[in-house]
């Protein structure tokens, strides 16, 4: 089988500055593919460019260079209206859905919109879908009338999510989508996406700074940090031993309830830097607690460090 | 409930509806309802010094210095005003918006371009512009509201196109285009019905603005050839007896003022109701 049957999406040296002068560099030079079915998570810190990526892969924004594989069709190269048609099997889900909402749209018009743009079935068939599927995100059938404004934080991403999924697309990906909500509803939303998951044999790219999320969501993580991964593996590896020090100092900082679990903290110093400043060599390597001199001359690339395993660290040593 | 309706429940909102509804029938059936003829100068419409007649008796609301009937010339005069208010302003509002939304949302080249050359029509004099504009064309009524209509646009266009950008930016619009909308539909489905409040605010203050250029440019004699009457040439032609027959200034003055303003709170309700997150609350 050919790979790209195998990956629903693929994303190569994908690049995205931001201004002409001085450039900003958000995403750096990300390889990345995701397999048909699979969840591939995405963390880092504000400003790690995870969003940019996340909009850059649907070409919501012109990345800068690179190459985009989706669904064997080069999505840098296709033509407007291919583009448009291409669009209907791969949706974005955002962080803050009152934003993401339209709010002079009611909640019928604004779940039937993807149908209405697609110009799929008769009217009575599109409000028929509309209809089902907002049962199985969980909103009552009265609320199709009312207007976004009008809903809890929980109930207005649920209907941002019917509106990723009536379409039945094959790639969503879901840029903080519960970061904006309650902790007792972010369950409840999670599980909502693993139940669309399972029904629809969704593939997702899931975006995330909170670690604790990814690991109940996600197949695989991939690690950013300022624009480049530093960090690729099973979720279960990178949380069991993760190799990059900084990945090392994200995991310590996730709070554990068991005492006896509870691991010393690693302390990262500063902020991220200013990306129209990148440090020289590794980037990362003023903040690193293991850093040497020569950190801040090589740039490190990702390795192979076990079979599933990638890491882009000068101290690593990568195993054949 | 219809959103007609709700806005009828209004009371500022109904009164204007009633004023508006009263003008324009007047205008419409002005030679059934004017007692005399507009233009007739009658002998006993001047004082004996060929003073003006005060309100009241057989001219009800006076009469004007040519000794011709106020209230006659009155309801001849809201045909050319609201003419020229609705067309004119009409017309601005369209391609104000028009330009404005195009150029906010497409940014770049043909948007920059767009805007340039708002600005240069923005630089230049509008009275000036009106009078080359009415000189070569012979003034008619058409010609004196797109007259207006030219020089009114610029302001909507600018206003338009600089809500325009703010909302192009907002997520909603991403997520559109995220769904695979077209340009035109994110235009006008995403972004118009957000810009209504400001368009529909611009469009009745217009009204007044457009009442009164149109009487400058009457009295520039570039505008409604007399003795054809619109409100605002009343005013211009009878400004020099404002001491002594006020009546003649404030008559026409205040059925402008009113008009414009029936306007205006129509347009607030229209807007208030036509907002989902804004419905119910006033």
């Amino acid at each position: 089988m050919l790979e790209s049957d195998v990956n629903i999406l693929e994303i190569k040296n994908l690049r995205k500055e931001f201004g002409s002068r001085k450039p900003i560099v958000a995403v750096d030079d990300i390889t990345l593919s995701l397999e048909r079915g699979k969840t591939v998570g995405i963390v880092g810190e504000s400003g790690s460019g995870k969003s940019t990526l996340g909009r850059a892969m649907l070409r919501l924004i012109e990345p800068t260079s690179g190459q985009i594989t989706f669904n064997n069709h080069d999505l840098l190269a296709v033509k407007p209206k291919e583009l448009r048609q291409l669009r209907s099997k791969m949706q974005m889900i955002f962080q803050d859905p009152m934003a993401s909402l339209d709010p002079r749209m009611s909640v019928r018009e604004l779940i039937r919109e993807p149908l209405d743009i697609h110009n799929l079935g008769r009217r009575e068939e599109r409000n028929a879908a509309v209809e089902a599927i907002i049962d199985k995100v969980g909103i009552a059938q009265s609320a199709l009338e009312k207007f976004p404004h009008e809903f809890s934080g929980g109930q207005r991403q649920r209907i941002s999510i019917a509106r990723a999924v009536i379409n039945v697309p094959e790639l969503i990906v879901a840029d903080e989508p519960v970061s904006a909500l309650d902790v007792s509803i972010q369950a409840q939303i999670l599980n909502l996406l693993k139940e669309l998951r399972k029904e629809m044999k969704l593939s997702f790219i899931f975006i995330s700074h909170d670690l604790s999320v990814v690991k109940y969501f996600c197949d695989d993580v991939a690690v950013m940090y300022l624009g480049n991964i530093v960090e690729y593996a099973p979720t279960e590896t990178i949380f069991k031993s993760p190799q990059h020090p900084y990945t090392q100092a994200l995991i310590s900082a996730i709070p554990e309830i068991d005492k006896s679990t509870r691991k010393s903290r690693i302390i990262l110093s500063g902020d991220v830097p200013n990306p129209a400043e990148a440090p020289s060599g590794c980037h990362f390597h003023p903040r690193c607690p293991i850093a040497v001199s020569s950190c801040a001359i090589d740039t490190p690339t990702l390795k192979r460090s076990a079979p599933n395993h990638l890491v882009s660290c000068n101290l690593v040593d990568p195993r054949s | 409930m219809t959103t007609f309706r709700r806005i009828l429940r209004r009371k500022s909102a109904l009164l204007s509806l009633i004023f508006i509804t009263i003008i324009t029938t007047a205008a419409i059936i002005a030679p059934l309802i004017s007692p005399f003829s507009p233009n007739e100068q009658f002998k006993d419409g001047l004082s004996l010094q060929g003073a003006p007649i005060a309100p009241g008796g057989n001219y009800l609301f006076g009469t004007d210095l040519l000794g011709r009937d106020l209230l006659s010339r009155l309801i001849y005069g809201a045909r050319t005003s609201l003419t020229v208010g609705i067309i004119a302003n009409g017309v601005a509002v369209i391609v104000g918006t028009t330009v404005g939304i195009i150029a906010g949302y497409s940014k770049g080249r043909v948007g920059a371009l767009m805007m340039r050359f708002t600005d240069l029509m923005m630089a230049f004099p509008a009275l000036l512009l009106a009078i080359t504009l009415a000189a070569i064309f012979s003034p008619s009524l058409l010609i004196v509201a797109l007259v207006i209509a030219m020089v009114n646009w610029v302001q909507i266009a600018r206003v338009v196109y600089s809500q325009a950008v703010s909302i192009s930016e907002r997520e909603f619009v991403t997520a559109t285009r995220g769904l695979g909308a077209t340009n035109s539909r994110v235009l006008t489905r995403h972004i118009l019905p957000h810009l209504l409040p400001t368009v529909l605010v611009y469009a009745t203050l217009g009204i007044a603005t457009t009442v009164l250029l149109e009487a400058t440019l009457s009295f520039l004699g570039i505008g409604v050839r007399p003795p054809t009457p619109s409100w605002g040439n009343i005013i211009f032609e009878n400004q020099t007896y404002f001491i002594t027959a006020p009546w003649l200034v404030f008559i026409p003055g205040t059925l402008i003022i009113l008009l414009a303003l029936s306007f205006n709170l129509l347009g607030d309700a229209l807007r208030d109701e036509l907002d989902p997150t804004q419905r119910g609350l006033s």
